[in-house]
């Protein structure tokens, strides 16, 4: 109750800044009920971007008006930067503004050319080396522009224009701008911008030609069976590659820009009667939302657009293959695809997906089943068993099998740590072993497995630091844990399985299920895009249990596409 | 909210654990300081007049026992056995157990323990405040297999198995596996005694063990401990043995009969190996009235021909008849002196009144409170029915065909 009177106190108090107060409520009430109803009242208006910076400021500024003007001013501060940049739209569009924004990079060309070698009618030419294609420039736009006949009858600018724009000078992609930053945005795309400085009107062509790598074999997710082509970092390549596989009239793809700086464009794929629009109107809300300046790490869009910010598990969905992805679009699932990331997003996700390899669907369905089912075992291995060890060695030891236990304590023998700090140095070593081998270049990382087997598996045991059940333990608790497809699930139970170590070794098992049955709660409680994270084996009243989770039952007897997505088609096949 | 209910469910938890109050969490114990006790022995205390003498038996760990696991073959030179043997004694069991402790080197622990041996003289006077302790800890398991030693103390047996190159547990192992080629007497666990002890009015059998005196020529390693039938206990008290020789008749009444040998004289004066296969005893009272006036043991037993020690040819039906009926004759001989003597000491430990139960539980009802009096008066009949199926791979004896 405290928080929500000072709340609306603040409200009334600052109604007269109206902008930055709304801001700083949107950040303010995050989740109660008047607050969602401030948020509807307010969102239309502002700007957001403010509420991540906010949101972890506000707290320390709830406790004094002084410090939330302080607040205040800074929000002021930053909203003036911004505006800054804008300021232009309000210039002229002429050669030296533009060169005065652009400023004097050597990247950037200006050329003055006469018109049919008319002195009098002269036109700048820009563009950006090294975005353009200098073979189109020189063959279909200088060259009709200095000798086309039927400009040479044209002796004023308006002329001029009119002729080009209708075709003069023939390009598929040839924009007028009366406006200084649509110029100058086309500019820095890769377009070549014809400049009338008298007539404050430019003319761009879009000749864009950059170098890009070459589409290649996904390296992360290989299969025998399937096709070889991954995503690359350019945008473009990777809508047709998605084109070429989804031949539906219904494609829909919707483009977003984000990135104050970056100004990376996100491409939202998905099929029209298929998908749930409610989904794809909520992926673009929250895209829109995004006020950051650039987009070039994943993590700039993927921890903005997740529902639950304080989980480890992952929310959204990568693959670099495309055939996986369109396989996910055909679902009803909504992909999206962000310039410069050789990688494309499927959201929502359930847990099941993240035990799904693509080469399930290759192999015969009775192996995979059984990989399947083999996925599974292992994830709970990797999560429990050294907090499992850990129970049953110091305080079960009655479940351990006789045998066991006897050579066991043989093994133990001169041991000096407890059996919970060995498994947790252990654990430790093993993950800067892990840690290690990614940041050590190529050509030394032999030198880590050598040390990873001499001084972990062998060393340690003979010097006696840590028992050799324990490196048994460590190490099948590592392999177990490689076999997840997903790599930031994998890294979700890595975290984990240490909350798993602590609570074994403060109240053995019966810490374990109690740890257990928050973590239960915990992935009960998560949500992505309205889809229960445990989705296939809590909703749906357990009918799609076994469809495509557990085991894989053959392609042609799963009918229904997964109903937790809300597909507006249910049937995937007759 | 709904974090708040989480926080205060789980301390409920914590709570209501059923752990002592004072300890919340459970203790806990590096498995390295602790000894696991593998066999536990109970005699009679020889300081205390109503108190007992514990002997525990762990298996010897660590670089001396490593030398023989590793296959050296070479004996320990220390001369120690495989177990590691404490004795102490206390007024009460749990006195001694502490005893024990204060002996040990490490915290001994009792989850492991296999097998309970209780001396004759312990077992003589009550066995229910034997096994009172055992059964109501709990760390001890209730699965562990229970034997009574004859003619000398619990104590006396492991000390002599030490003294061999054979971990105690080892060698009771093999012994409750073997006796099953024979049959003379079963592996009996805690649990089933309890229960026992439970229905037929503190009565019941014990599988015993004795430790033979006999030295075979020739070679150091003595027979040490053998398997002695069963002990038969009333009113908690071991009131006698039954021996191996009729102790196999035990086993067909209760339909306990894994496998078995019997011996016969063919009509030439050979001997003749039938292998026991199957048994089966059916328990059928005669009720006249409401009163349960005869019980018939109707007994099937069916075995292959294994030996024929006589030259003959072919094998004819006559031939099996005869030898089905002598089978028949030594098995009802095994059963009746075993039901005699059972019922000689008045101990209804052959689980009857059970079977009974079952197959007319409405009448079972009406004699229930006068089953332990009636039932050593009762007239037993004893039919077996033996049945020889398969003789096996030769029809004539080898090389009866040269000879003719």
């Amino acid at each position: 109750m405290g928080f929500r009177g000072v709340r609306w106190f603040l409200c009334l108090l600052f109604l007269k800044h109206w902008e930055q107060t709304s801001i700083f409520i949107k950040a303010s009430l995050p989740m109660s009920i008047p607050g969602k109803v401030m948020r509807s009242i307010f969102c239309e208006k502002i700007c957001i971007p403010f509420t991540i910076t906010c949101n972890t400021r506000v707290r320390r500024y709830r406790k004094g008006t002084a410090v939330i003007m302080k607040f205040i001013k800074k929000i002021q501060n930053i909203t003036s930067v911004d505006n800054e940049k804008n300021t232009y739209s309000s210039m002229e569009l002429t050669t030296e503004n533009i060169k005065k924004i652009l400023s004097d990079s050597p990247d950037v060309q200006y050329q003055v050319h006469y018109i049919n070698g008319c002195r009098n009618l002269p036109v700048t030419v820009i563009y950006i080396a090294g975005l353009v294609n200098k073979k189109i420039i020189n063959d279909d736009i200088l060259k009709p522009l200095v000798q086309e006949k039927v400009l040479s009858e044209a002796n004023n600018f308006p002329d001029i224009i009119n002729l080009i724009e209708k075709g003069i000078i023939y390009n598929a992609a040839r924009k007028v701008n009366t406006k200084l930053d649509d110029t100058i945005n086309d500019i820095i795309n890769g377009s070549l911008a014809l400049v009338f400085d008298k007539e404050k009107k430019a003319i761009t062509f879009e000749v864009k030609e950059f170098e890009k790598r070459s589409i290649t074999e996904p390296t992360n997710e290989n299969v025998l069976k399937g096709s070889k082509d991954s995503f690359i970092e350019v945008l473009t390549v990777n809508r047709a590659l998605v084109r070429r596989k989804l031949r539906t009239p219904n494609l829909r793809i919707k483009e977003i820009i984000v990135g104050t700086q970056t100004k990376t464009p996100i491409n939202v794929i998905y099929i029209e009667n298929i998908t749930n629009q409610e989904i794809v109107d909520e992926v673009m809300k929250r895209l829109a939302e995004i006020n950051v300046d650039g987009a070039i790490v994943a993590g700039s869009i993927e921890e903005y657009i997740i529902d639950n910010k304080r989980t480890v598990f992952p929310q959204v969905a990568i693959t670099e293959r495309t055939d996986k992805f369109c396989q996910h679009i055909l679902e009803g699932k909504v992909g999206m695809i962000i310039d410069g990331l050789p990688i494309a997003y499927v959201i929502p996700v359930d847990t099941a997906m993240f035990y799904k390899a693509p080469e399930d669907y290759a192999q015969n369905y009775i192996t995979s089943s059984f990989i399947r089912c083999l996925r599974y075992i292992s994830s709970l291995i990797t999560l429990f068993l050294p907090g499992f060890y850990i129970s049953i060695t110091t305080f079960h030891q009655e479940m351990i099998p006789t045998s066991l236990a006897e050579s066991i304590i043989e093994s133990k023998g001169d041991v000096p740590f407890p059996t919970n700090t060995s498994v947790l140095m252990l654990l430790i070593a093993f993950e800067l072993l892990l840690e290690a081998g990614l940041r050590l270049p190529r050509t030394i990382g032999q030198a880590i497995s050598i040390i990873g087997a001499l001084v972990v598996g062998q060393a340690a045991v003979q010097a006696k630091l840590i028992s050799p059940a324990v490196v048994i333990v460590v190490a099948v608790t590592g392999i177990t844990g490689f076999t997840m497809p997903n790599q930031d699930y994998a890294n979700a139970l890595r975290i984990l399985r240490f909350i798993f170590v602590i609570s074994a070794s403060i109240a053995g098992l019966y810490g374990v299920s109690l740890a257990f049955v928050a973590l239960l709660y915990h992935i009960n409680s998560l949500e992505t895009f309205g889809v229960p994270y445990l989705s296939p084996f809590v909703a749906n009243e357990g009918r799609e249990m076994l469809q495509d989770t557990l085991i894989r039952i053959p392609l042609y007897k799963i009918k229904k596409r997964p109903s937790s997505f809300k597909p507006i088609n249910k049937k995937r096949q007759e | 909210m709904r974090k708040l209910y989480l926080i205060v469910i789980l301390f409920v938890f914590i709570i209501l654990s059923g752990c002592k109050p004072d300890i919340i969490l459970p203790r806990r114990r590096e498995i390295k300081d602790l000894a696991l006790v593998r066999v536990v022995g109970i005699d009679k205390s020889e300081e205390h007049p109503n108190g007992f003498m514990i002997t525990t038996a762990s298996k010897r760990l660590g670089p001396g026992a490593d030398a023989e696991i590793m296959g050296s073959g070479k004996k320990n030179e220390t001369g120690q056995g495989k177990s590691v043997l404490l004795t102490a004694e206390g007024k009460t069991e749990f006195e001694a157990v502490r005893h024990v402790q204060i002996h040990s080197d490490k915290q001994l622990f009792w989850g492991h323990v296999d097998y309970f041996l209780i001396g004759e003289e312990a077992a003589k006077e009550n066995i229910n405040r034997i096994i009172d302790f055992f059964t109501r800890d709990h760390e001890f398991r209730i699965k562990a297999k229970i034997y009574i030693v004859r003619g000398s103390t619990a104590k006396e047996l492991m000390e002599q198995i030490n003294k061999t190159e054979q971990f105690i547990v080892e060698k009771l192992d093999s012994l409750g596996q073997n006796i099953k080629v024979l049959s003379t007497s079963e592996e009996m666990k805690m649990w089933e005694l309890i229960r026992f002890l439970d229905v037929h009015g503190s009565s019941a059998r014990v599988p015993s063990i004795y430790l033979s005196k006999q030295q075979r020529e020739g070679t150091t390693q003595n027979l040490y401990v053998e398997s002695n039938g069963y002990a038969i206990l009333k009113d908690f008290k071991l009131v006698s043995f039954i021996d191996r020789d009729i102790s196999r008749g035990i086993n067909l009444i209760t339909n306990k009969l894994w496998s078995s040998v019997v011996v016969l004289k063919d009509p030439w004066g050979n001997d003749v190996s039938l292998e026991i296969v199957s048994s089966n005893t059916e328990v059928i009272p005669h009720f006249n009235g409401d009163s349960l006036e005869k019980v018939t043991l109707k007994t099937k037993v069916i075995s292959n021909l294994d030996e024929i020690q006589s030259q003959i040819k072919g094998i004819e039906e006559d031939f099996i008849q005869s030898l089905e009926k002598k089978e028949a004759e030594i098995l009802k001989a095994e059963m009746e002196k075993a039901l005699k003597k059972v019922l000689e000491y008045e101990s209804d430990c052959l689980g009857i009144c059970d079977r009974i139960s079952l197959s007319s539980p409405l009448k079972w009802q009406k004699i229930k409170d006068r089953w332990h009096e009636i039932f050593t008066q009762l007239q037993y009949e004893i039919q077996v029915d033996a049945q020889i199926e398969r003789t096996y791979e030769l029809n004539e004896t080898s090389g009866y065909a040269g000879r003719e």
